[in-house]
């Protein structure tokens, strides 16, 4: 199957900061792949770029074979693609219904929040609470319910949904994850090994701001000296520590 | 006692809807866009005139409310979108561009009127004198600007709350990355909070002929009220600015009424106890 989103060179300057040096690799088309490195690697970076938020001054991003540089963000999120910050960065002055309209704002017909209910039950039972009322848990999921929540997406950018949930909470985000997989291709930056392990197809791995390592999933499992090298996770035969 | 007290309400809920006409554009457009727009008090001036001039010519007290109103907000939009646009992100640019704009504005109507005051009194005749309920004297056009006030409120507030675009700007007070990220045309949504900002300000400025004055003073004067209300309301916050509008206007007319030579500086005794206690406004402020 060909690839939904392409990278090709990507460099990214904030401000002064060279934070993306050249990161290539491709999201197949109904496929999840896993993007991991250590802190400051360009993880978010990466997904800011494909988004439009900190365009890249050089390099290429195309998205189903159509370039998005020097596209504005809003154009570039509506052609299909949702995204979950790591920081949650919901609408804190808006009810959780109003989060969720805003993960529709471009879907024709009804609003229909009922598979996000049905996923996250809490939402419902606090759907006219405002945003800045929930937990930060609370808070996360309704980032990733209001990503998943319009059905027609084809591309989701998740960024660390496990990062500081509960067990319960991030056992909400396996189930999300296990529902949505099956409907739109996934680039995830997974902070927990165990949770590329589970969902991903593919993995690519940042350090410095490049891309290192890439290949089939599997393949990390198989090879802990690669998790050892980039990742310092202390990966021995597919488990973590 | 009572009566005197009754009045200075109404004077003081009258004066809070010139307040809240200026300020709650003031505050939106600096809560989606971040901008300080220094040329917004110069809006609610030329308001003043336009609605001066239309009724001078035209005799129709509303038509001259229309027009100031539809023409700050042209204004406006060409505002934002012919000299702000390019600029967003550097703060120092758009500082001067509005500054800029607020000279201009300011000086072509001082060259055009002079720095003498002018007023009119073609006001519909059941505007004109005072209902005289009890012991209660009531300024019929004051009771307008209320009525106006409220209703200009209600619109905004229904606007914000019910309406796809007024949900892209308030998620876009608390997040305009994050709105953009989801598929939102914030620069649509700029120009469009810009353009309703400037009405707002140019009807506040023609309603304010009938009981004050038209002058070109008015303009620097509104921008420092408008700012003041700002800061107490909770900035970005359109329910703050409302309240802090009904506050600052209502403190003002007590003190005018019953310790005369606080008036003036009321406004700025108010925001500096706002800040002292609770310096994130009343509201709490959507954009801290």
């Amino acid at each position: 199957m060909g690839a939904i989103l392409d990278l090709t060179d990507v460099h990214v300057k904030i401000e002064q900061a060279y934070v993306l040096q050249g990161v290539s690799f491709s999201v197949p088309e109904g496929e999840l792949v896993a993007l991991l490195g250590r802190n400051g690697a360009g993880k978010t970076t990466t997904l800011e770029s494909i988004l439009g938020l900190c365009p890249p001054f050089e390099g290429e991003v195309e998205f189903k074979g159509e370039s998005l540089i020097g596209i504005p963000p809003f154009k570039i999120a509506q052609k299909g693609i949702g995204y979950s910050p790591d920081s949650a960065r919901i609408f804190s002055e808006l009810t959780v219904t109003e989060n969720l309209k805003m993960g529709l704002l471009h879907h024709d017909g009804p609003k229909n929040f009922k598979a996000a209910y049905e996923l996250f039950p809490f939402l419902e039972e606090h759907k006219e609470n405002l945003g800045k009322s929930l937990s930060g848990g609370e808070q996360k999921l309704l980032a990733l319910a209001r990503a998943m929540v319009d059905e027609t997406l084809d591309l989701l950018l998740i960024d660390e949904p496990t990062e500081g949930l509960s067990p319960e909470n991030t056992q909400k985000v396996y189930t999300a994850l296990e529902e949505v997989k099956d409907r739109a291709s996934i680039l995830l930056v997974a902070d927990d090994l165990e949770l590329a392990k589970e969902f991903a197809e593919e993995y690519v791995i940042l350090s410095s701001g490049a891309d290192q390592e890439s290949g089939d999933i599997d393949e990390l499992i198989r090879n802990p000296d690669i998790a050892e090298k980039y990742l310092s996770t202390g990966v021995r035969n597919g488990e973590t520590k | 006692m009572i009566a005197t007290l009754a009045s200075a309400l109404i004077d003081g809920l009258a004066l809070s809807m010139l307040y809240f006409m200026i300020a709650s554009g003031f505050s939106l457009i600096f809560g989606l866009e971040g901008i300080v727009n220094f040329a917004h008090g110069s809006l609610f001036m030329l308001g003043a005139f336009v609605s001066y001039e239309v009724v001078s010519y035209t005799g129709s007290f509303y038509l001259g409310l229309a027009a100031a109103g539809l023409s700050m907000a042209i204004i406006g939009a060409l505002i934002e979108s012919g000299l702000l646009r390019k600029k967003f992100g550097n703060e120092m640019a758009i500082i001067m561009i509005t500054l800029g704009v607020m000279y201009v504005i300011h000086h072509g109507a001082l060259i055009r009127y002079g720095a003498a005051s002018s007023t009119y009194r073609k006001i519909p005749s059941y505007l004109q004198g005072t209902l005289k309920p009890g012991q209660l004297i009531l300024n019929n056009y004051q009771l307008f600007i209320i009525v106006l006030g409220l209703i200009i409120a209600g619109a905004v507030f229904l606007f914000l709350n019910r309406t796809n675009v007024g949900l892209i700007v308030r998620a876009g007070i608390d997040d305009v990355d994050m709105a953009r990220a989801l598929g939102a045309n914030t620069r649509r949504t700029f120009t469009l909070v810009f353009a309703i900002g400037s009405a707002l300000a140019g009807l506040g400025g023609a309603a304010s002929v009938g009981w004050i004055y038209a002058s070109v003073d008015l303009g620097l004067s509104y921008l420092f009220f408008a700012f003041a209300i700002v800061v107490i309301g909770g900035l970005g916050s359109f329910k703050g600015t409302f309240y802090g509008s009904l506050l600052a206007g209502i403190t003002h007319e007590l003190f005018a009424y019953f310790i005369p030579f606080l008036a003036g500086p009321s406004l700025f005794i108010l925001m500096a106890a706002i800040l002292l206690f609770k310096p994130e406004g009343l509201a709490g402020g959507a954009k801290q």
